[in-house]
């Protein structure tokens, strides 16, 4: 079993030698190169980022250890860091600071690191600062409600999990909150004169499911929406006709998923789809066709495919897989992370928090197979997993992207009430 | 600085209240936070002005994810009456700085939709799609203006440019079975014919292409639902005939 610290690429053989250091086996055969882009000898754009891309992928893979690991302190010390303040160049999310708490603190909650009561507590006061009178959340104090940073914002209340945490929220303004961005077309807007799209649609059936305020009413026409989004490739966009796309799909798929209504979709062409975003020679996936890999749809995917996995399943009455894990894990762990911790999209990109979040939630969904039980969703280990043992996170929930006991405990609490 | 304080005398400014000890607090530029408590002071006040246009568009250049800039912004052009001429050209100017900004589309669709001047429309996304021909809100905001003033025909020409720079366009791909199976001229038989050639030739070009088989697929299904709906009204039309 490798520690963490033995995690390290050999920055000195020039990416010439095909073994590590000790002479340890290559972590990919030599017949992997079968799976590299076929530029059909048509170069265009699109063909010559791709083969650059993954020039920079076979250079990480070939420096990489054949048993990577998490680099879990690295991580949990980078997002310590974040916690504690960000510079100046992080303007660009002061209108998303709910987002932060949430990404910061979901993978500390992945990595299974304690948040303390401290943190805990500050989560709340911050996020309760981002609370408007009209029931939603805004992206920072005194801005206007969003429906994203909501959706942030009850995400990260719902890891701190405590009776403060859930008292916070004023849940008859915020239903009055959500209805209020409901369109005729099933749809809903971001805010007032904000975008309509299936990223608002799930931010709205999240939130909602979570607090207990699902009613007929918020929910009347949100299928009939989503089935309009899905695309000919059978993938999910966010307004129907625009081009499927990874994240959007995801939010799409997510809404009918809890809403139970998967089966409105063309299920069998949404997995094709999805399936064929994984690239066969990085691993990760993309998010749309002809696209560059990005570790941040490690999720996005992972998540359709978990949930179709679910599904599909339940309602043939035999175990369906769909997920090709280990080259996904293998992206992941070898081209993922940053050398002083944290995530990232693709080599010779920097971490931040958002892929930090994502990666890890991909990592989650890849190592676990999940299954409906009376009491809620419960998680198996998908098995043959790379790497030692110690780079299992806990289980992340396909749709709501919080840990299994997370939503319940959440659910409960309103359910009582 | 983009805008004067010497300007903004009169009015308090109110700083930001984060509470004790805030998680994942930002250490703002000082112009930033400046500006940032005299908005907070304007959407308490209210107050809709030449000036308020001059702070939010240095909030949203510093910015251009805050949506409460944004839409207070709007807010104001509406009330003031304001050039929307001038706003078409501040969105340009955000729009070439940060072209992946959600913010900056429906806010030219709200200026835009009241202006009636598709080629300016159709040129600007052009001039964006020119500099990543795969930006997703700039294809979502191309097939508003397409739908709104009707430009179904010139748009086929320019997705066949765009494939012949790049036949892997996926987005590409995408508008033109968007334009097919939305424009309200009737498919035909003949159309499906000439889309199946249309994707076929293209994958002559590069067989390992998914965009373009995808495209394919998706013909031959749209086509089977055209069918299926068409056996199904002669079936009705033959029941009632003979009923």
């Amino acid at each position: 079993m490798w520690s963490d610290d033995e995690y390290t690429t050999a920055s000195d053989s020039d990416g010439a030698a095909a073994a590590g250091p000790d002479g340890a086996v290559l972590l990919l055969p030599e017949e992997h190169e079968n799976a590299a882009f076929n530029d059909d000898g048509f170069p265009t754009a699109t063909s010559e980022t791709q083969l650059e891309v993954e020039d920079s992928v076979r250079h990480m893979l070939h420096l990489a250890r054949p048993h990577p690991s998490l680099m879990r302190r690295s991580h949990v010390s980078f997002i310590e860091s974040g916690l504690r303040g960000l510079s100046r160049w992080w303007v660009s999310l002061d209108a998303s600071r709910p987002w932060l708490v949430m990404w910061m603190l979901h993978s500390l909650d992945l990595l299974g690191h304690e948040i303390s009561d401290t943190i805990k507590s500050r989560a709340v006061s911050t996020l309760s600062h981002c609370q408007c009178e009209t029931g939603g959340f805004a992206g920072g104090p005194g801005q206007l409600a969003h429906l994203a940073t909501t959706f942030a914002a009850v995400n990260a209340l719902a890891i701190v999990g405590t009776r403060e945490a859930f008292e916070s929220i004023d849940r008859p303004a915020m239903y009055e909150f959500i209805m209020s961005l409901k369109q005729p077309d099933g749809s809903f807007v971001m805010h007032e004169d904000g975008e309509a799209d299936s990223r608002a649609v799930y931010c709205a059936i999240n939130t909602a499911y979570l607090l207990n305020i699902l009613t007929p009413e918020l929910v009347d026409r949100v299928g009939e929406y989503i089935v309009r989004c899905q695309s000919y490739d059978g993938g999910l966009s966010g307004v129907p006709g625009t081009e499927a796309h990874g994240g959007l799909a995801f939010c799409a798929a997510a809404a009918m998923y809890i809403l139970g209504k998967m089966d409105m979709l063309d299920t069998d062409a949404l997995a094709s789809w999805a399936v064929n975003r994984q690239m066969a020679f990085e691993g990760g996936f993309q998010g749309r066709p002809n696209k560059l890999v990005d570790g941040c749809y490690s999720f996005w995917h992972g998540a359709i495919i978990s949930m179709l996995e679910e599904h599909l399943s339940a309602k043939k009455g035999r175990r369906v897989l769909l997920f090709n894990h280990k080259p996904l894990q293998t992206y992941i762990l070898t081209c993922c992370q940053g050398l002083r911790g944290g995530l990232l999209d693709k080599p010779d990109k920097s971490p931040d928090y958002y892929h930090t979040c994502y990666c890890l939630s991909g990592l989650s969904v890849s190592q676990h197979v999940y299954s409906r039980t009376p009491s809620g969703l419960v998680a198996t280990l998908r098995g043959d997993m790379i790497g030692p043992d110690t780079n299992l996170v806990h289980p992340t929930h396909p749709a709501h992207n919080l840990r299994l006991e997370r939503v319940v405990a959440m659910r409960t609490f309103y359910r009582a009430m | 600085m983009p805008f004067s304080a010497s300007d903004w005398k009169d009015v308090v400014p109110v700083p930001q209240d984060d509470g004790v000890q805030p998680l994942a607090p930002i250490a703002y530029a000082q112009e930033y936070t400046e500006a940032m408590d005299l908005f907070r002071a304007v959407l308490l006040s209210g107050e809709k002005s030449a000036r308020v246009l001059e702070l939010t568009a240095f909030i949203i250049e510093a910015n251009s994810s805050h949506y409460t800039a944004w839409k207070y912004r709007l807010d104001t052009v509406r009330a003031l009456g304001s050039p929307l001429e001038d706003e078409l050209k501040f969105v340009e100017e955000v729009a070439f700085e940060t072209p992946k900004s959600y913010q900056l589309w429906p806010y030219r669709q709200a200026i835009s939709d009241q202006l009636n001047q598709p080629q300016r429309e159709i040129d600007f996304v052009g001039r964006i799609l020119a500099l990543d021909s795969k930006n997703y809100h700039a294809w979502a905001y191309r097939q508003h203006i397409v739908s709104k003033y009707d430009l179904w025909d010139s748009e086929l020409e320019y997705i066949d440019g765009l494939l012949r720079d790049d036949v892997r366009n996926n987005s590409a791909w995408n508008q033109r079975f968007f334009v097919v199976s939305r424009r309200p001229a009737e498919f035909t038989a003949a159309d499906l014919d000439a889309e199946v050639a249309y994707a076929l030739s293209h994958i002559q070009k590069a067989p390992h292409n998914e965009s373009a088989w995808n495209y394919l697929r998706g013909q031959a299904s749209h086509c089977a639902v055209l069918l299926a709906a068409r056996a199904h009204l002669l079936t009705v039309a033959a029941e009632s005939c003979l009923s």
